[in-house]
């Protein structure tokens, strides 16, 4: 569950900054609400993601004051309207959008993959047959 | 000042081997992370110090999450940097050289100078001290060896910083190790040209300075250890 919660760390974020800009702790806690709190990280593990992302060209990241009505996150909830220091935004870039799109097929593609093997073994085509 | 978000700060950037400017940007976003879920936490009425804590504990060990943003911003190494490590080590080896020697040979001259001597020549001195010449190696012998102490240390504090940019293991080494030897070349050549004469006894420790450098570089890249880039740690597509 570890292995697979980090492999799709990187997918989640990019689907979550393809509905809107947002800002590392904002991401955060997105996940958690949207993943009924199963999913949940090290709050740090996702900065190198991130940064990593960025490097690449697949998000593209931009500074913004803390100040109130700022974000440029027109449905940001209660946190984003608080004063505090500037945030770091990150929004996906058409590189980006491809990219999941790809992550996203193969990872459906596995999921349903998996879900077959684990189906009910009288789902399973008789394979004795096929050795007479 | 100085809770527990400052004192995490402080570990992570003694973590961050990384340009400057970005480190700066990456501690300025964890701060800011830090300060807004301690914030979440006093809402609900758990006192600072505390709601510091957590946010700590939840954003993660400061080494774990420094090596991770430092393979991000990792020094590459290629043969660019290659060359410049064996040119810098070459510079470097030079200027210590001189740099050393240079005060122990005008300590030398007046401490034999005769009185009533003309001063020394400065231009002659400086050029006696550049491993060019043999000024500089007969001034340690003279001195004695406890003088090469701190040159070996000088010797030994940039090649660790360099070794701590590397990328490959063997890059820092290499290029500090080529580059020394290229700027004073004729180590070897007095070391063991007086094999037996009692020169090269002392010789041979001027000669451990440079392997020393070669082993600084690779002290550096090791203390760096983890903070290494891995080509596999980027995510492949996503």
């Amino acid at each position: 569950m570890r292995e697979l919660k980090k492999g799709s760390l990187g997918m989640l974020l990019l689907h979550l900054l393809r509905e809107r800009p947002s800002y590392g702790y904002e991401l955060c806690e997105r996940l958690r609400v949207r993943s009924g709190g199963d999913l949940s990280f090290e709050d740090g593990a996702i900065y190198p993601l991130l940064h990593e992302f960025e490097r690449q060209g697949m998000v593209e990241g931009y500074w913004e004051s803390g100040d109130a009505g700022e974000t440029g996150d027109p449905g940001a909830s209660g946190s984003g309207s608080r004063k505090g220091p500037r945030r770091r935004f990150y929004r996906l870039t058409a590189r980006g959008e491809s990219l999941l799109a790809a992550s996203v097929t193969e990872w459906r593609t596995f999921a349903e993959a998996v879900r077959r093997v684990l189906a009910e073994p009288n789902a399973e085509p008789n394979a004795e047959l096929a050795f007479g | 000042m100085n809770g527990p978000i400052d004192r995490y700060l402080e570990a992570l950037g003694r973590r961050l081997a990384m340009p400057e400017a970005a480190r700066a940007a990456a501690l300025e976003e964890a701060r800011g992370h830090l300060l807004e879920r301690a914030a979440s936490y006093v809402e609900r009425g758990i006192a600072q110090g505390e709601a510091e804590r957590i946010a700590v504990a939840l954003f993660g060990d400061a080494r774990r999450v420094g090596e991770r943003l430092s393979r991000v911003f990792g020094v590459p190494w290629g043969w660019r940097r290659f060359l410049a490590g064996t040119v810098l080590g070459a510079g470097m080896a030079w200027l210590l050289w001189t740099a050393g020697s240079f005060p122990l040979l005008v300590y030398t001259f007046y401490a034999s100078a005769l009185p009533g001597s003309p001063p020394p020549d400065v231009g002659n001195l400086l050029i006696q001290s550049t491993p060019l010449t043999e000024g500089g190696f007969y001034a340690y012998l003279t001195a004695g060896w406890l003088w090469l102490l701190p040159l070996l240390a000088l010797y030994l504090t940039l090649p660790c910083w360099w070794g701590r940019r590397a990328w490959r293991w063997w890059l820092p080494g290499a290029a500090y190790g080529l580059g020394g030897w290229l700027a004073v070349f004729w180590f070897p050549f007095f070391a063991f040209r007086f094999d037996g004469s009692g020169f090269a006894a002392e010789a041979r420790l001027v000669l451990l300075a440079l392997p020393l450098a070669l082993l600084a570089s690779w002290a550096g890249w090791l203390s760096r250890r983890g903070m290494r880039p891995r080509l596999d740690a980027a995510p492949a597509g996503v």
